[in-house]
């Protein structure tokens, strides 16, 4: 049924732990409303041909239909679209809550492509290549105007925004070659915006992994690849404590757990931070981000909205670092080994 | 369910009102009408008229997808084309289409009234709709706005036809 009906809307392969879900909301609103709208309009030609006009001074009776009738109009479709919402909204709340035990990779949108870093590796362009059956989240961000992150069959989609992060979480089934496409109109080259996720079996996965630190290490010395207009600069947390201490961060934040005029970078990632109105947020990139870009919009409790912004003072790959910096500063520091940089260089705008 | 008496009976004895179509058959009768009928009609051609016209764009993209690559136009025309091709259609065709045209012809009717409230500002309407529709069209072709009809920035702020002074927004992230 469910093969039969993606065959008959054309839809692509459900090559995502996601897909066959979506799909299958798709086909029940989709049928519903199908049968439904058939039933009203073959209705509506019956009762056109029933109650013509038969002569030239007939009016139309007045009809008042029983309460009870008019509940039933009410209440049934009242309950499809609620019915469709919540299993909608679930299906949302699964697709924006990536596991924690999913691997990251960071994205760039930028016209027109795509920019791949792995904290613990590589960088690509236009190519993202990820394990089977591994739960990855994309930490995506553009270097210019907005985007989108499409791919149709993982049926993925979510807007890519300059100046913030935006993380989406997949689980590809099968090894095979998808395509990404922009979904956001972003200019002349937005049509040739596309790349492609390469989804590799597992153990092929570690292979390339290896392969390419090694090859990274022998680059790094060597002359600039094609692809290389981006040299790896290294470790995402080396860079991102650099640029801490150009921005003086460290003037009002302390990464040893003391307090300062800012609060401590110690354990922040994911601490459930109390805000001076009271609410219970957590710490996660999102909230990071807009801390650094948009301090006053929410003050930690017991603070002073002293912070100043710092938008358009660090770039896009700078804040990353930033955050992998804040993330690596924890009191039981699990991380092993450091991570390497990302796939774009930290270019200052001005 | 209940049925009322059809009140055909009291109907029976009034003439019926002429036809808005034969009360009055010059040029001049429909331009300066204050019937809703007329006004919904005048509407009502205006807006197919705006459909075609944005159908005649939607026709020449989808030729110009006949073939990838430069075929017919360069990316940016076919930018432009789409862009005049959804603010026709959004602004011009369906925005106006269902409150002016069957707004106006029906909704009297089927409350019951005799006319619109203010027929010279029904009237008026149309004409200012008009004016609208061709300074809207002349800017578009003129200006040649490249960014769809939903102008988002900061993408919309970068295109030349919208930035006045020329200036390219900065790429902060
Ligand atoms: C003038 C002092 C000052 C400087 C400089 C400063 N901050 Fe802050 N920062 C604060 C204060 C005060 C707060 C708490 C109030 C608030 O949330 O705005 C804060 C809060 C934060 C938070 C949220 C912390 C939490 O516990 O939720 C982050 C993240 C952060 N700053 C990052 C940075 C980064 C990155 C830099 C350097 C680029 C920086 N700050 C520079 C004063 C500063
Ligand atoms: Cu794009």
């Amino acid at each position: 049924m469910n093969e039969l009906l993606r065959r008959l809307l054309f839809l692509p392969d459900q090559a995502s732990t996601f897909a066959r879900d979506i799909d299958q909301l798709h086909f029940f609103v989709i049928l519903t409303t199908f049968a439904v709208s058939t039933a009203v309009g073959l209705t509506a030609i019956f009762f056109f041909i029933l109650y013509r006009r038969r002569s030239d001074t007939q009016t139309t009776p007045h009809i008042e239909p029983p309460v009870w009738m008019e509940a039933l109009f009410v209440i049934v479709p009242l309950f499809f679209f609620l019915l469709w919402f919540f299993i909608g909204f679930a299906e949302f709340v699964r697709q924006q809550t990536p596991p924690s035990d999913s691997m990251d990779v960071y994205v760039m949108g930028k016209k027109w492509m795509w920019k791949f870093a792995y904290p613990d590796g590589p960088n690509a362009i236009n190519v993202l290549r990820v394990p089977a059956g591994r739960n990855v989240r994309l930490l995506m961000t553009s270097r210019d105007v907005i985007h989108s992150f499409y791919v149709p069959e993982f049926r993925m989609k979510k807007d890519v925004l300059p100046g913030r992060y935006t993380d989406q979480w997949f689980n590809a089934v099968e090894p095979g070659r998808y395509q990404i496409l922009c979904a956001e109109y972003c200019g002349a080259g937005h049509s040739i915006m596309r790349g492609e996720v390469i989804v590799m079996r597992p153990q092929d996965y570690e292979d390339w992994l290896a392969s390419q630190k090694r090859g990274l290490a022998s680059r790094q010395d060597g002359a600039p690849t094609l692809f290389d207009f981006a040299p790896p600069l290294g470790n995402l947390v080396e860079q991102g404590k650099r640029v801490a201490a150009e921005q003086g961060c460290f003037k009002c934040h302390s990464t040893d757990g003391t307090r300062h005029i800012g609060p401590t970078w110690l354990d922040l990632y994911h601490r459930r931070e109390r805000l001076n109105d009271g609410k219970l947020i957590d710490a996660d990139e999102a909230y990071l981000t807009r801390s650094m870009m948009d301090p006053a919009q929410e003050v930690v409790d017991g603070f002073q909205p002293v912070m100043p912004s710092f938008e358009g003072k660090i770039s896009g790959p700078e804040v990353a670092a930033l955050v992998e910096y804040i993330k690596s500063l924890q009191s039981d520091a699990v991380r092993t080994g450091p991570s390497e940089g990302p796939a774009y260089a930290p270019v200052r705008t001005r | 369910m209940r049925l009322s008496e059809p009140d055909s009976a009291r109907l029976a004895g009034t003439p019926p009102a002429p036809s808005y179509l034969t009360d009055g058959t010059t040029v001049m009768s429909w331009l300066n009408t204050r019937d809703h009928k007329r006004v919904g009609v005048m509407f009502l051609i205006a807006v197919i008229a705006a459909f075609f016209l944005g159908a005649i764009f939607a026709l020449t993209l989808r030729m110009k997808l006949l073939q990838p690559g430069p075929f017919l136009m360069d990316a940016l025309s076919y930018n432009r084309l789409f862009t005049l091709h959804g603010i026709v259609m959004i602004f011009l065709f369906l925005i106006p289409s269902i409150p002016s045209a069957f707004g106006n012809f029906v909704l009297p009717l089927m409350i019951g009234a005799r006319d619109v409230a203010f027929p010279r500002i029904n009237l008026a309407s149309f004409y200012l709709y008009l004016a609208g529709a061709a300074i809207a069209i002349y800017g578009m072709v003129h200006g040649g706005a490249d960014t769809g009809w939903t102008f988002y920035t900061p993408s919309s702020r970068s295109s030349s036809a919208c930035s006045s002074s020329g200036s390219r927004p900065s790429s902060r992230a």
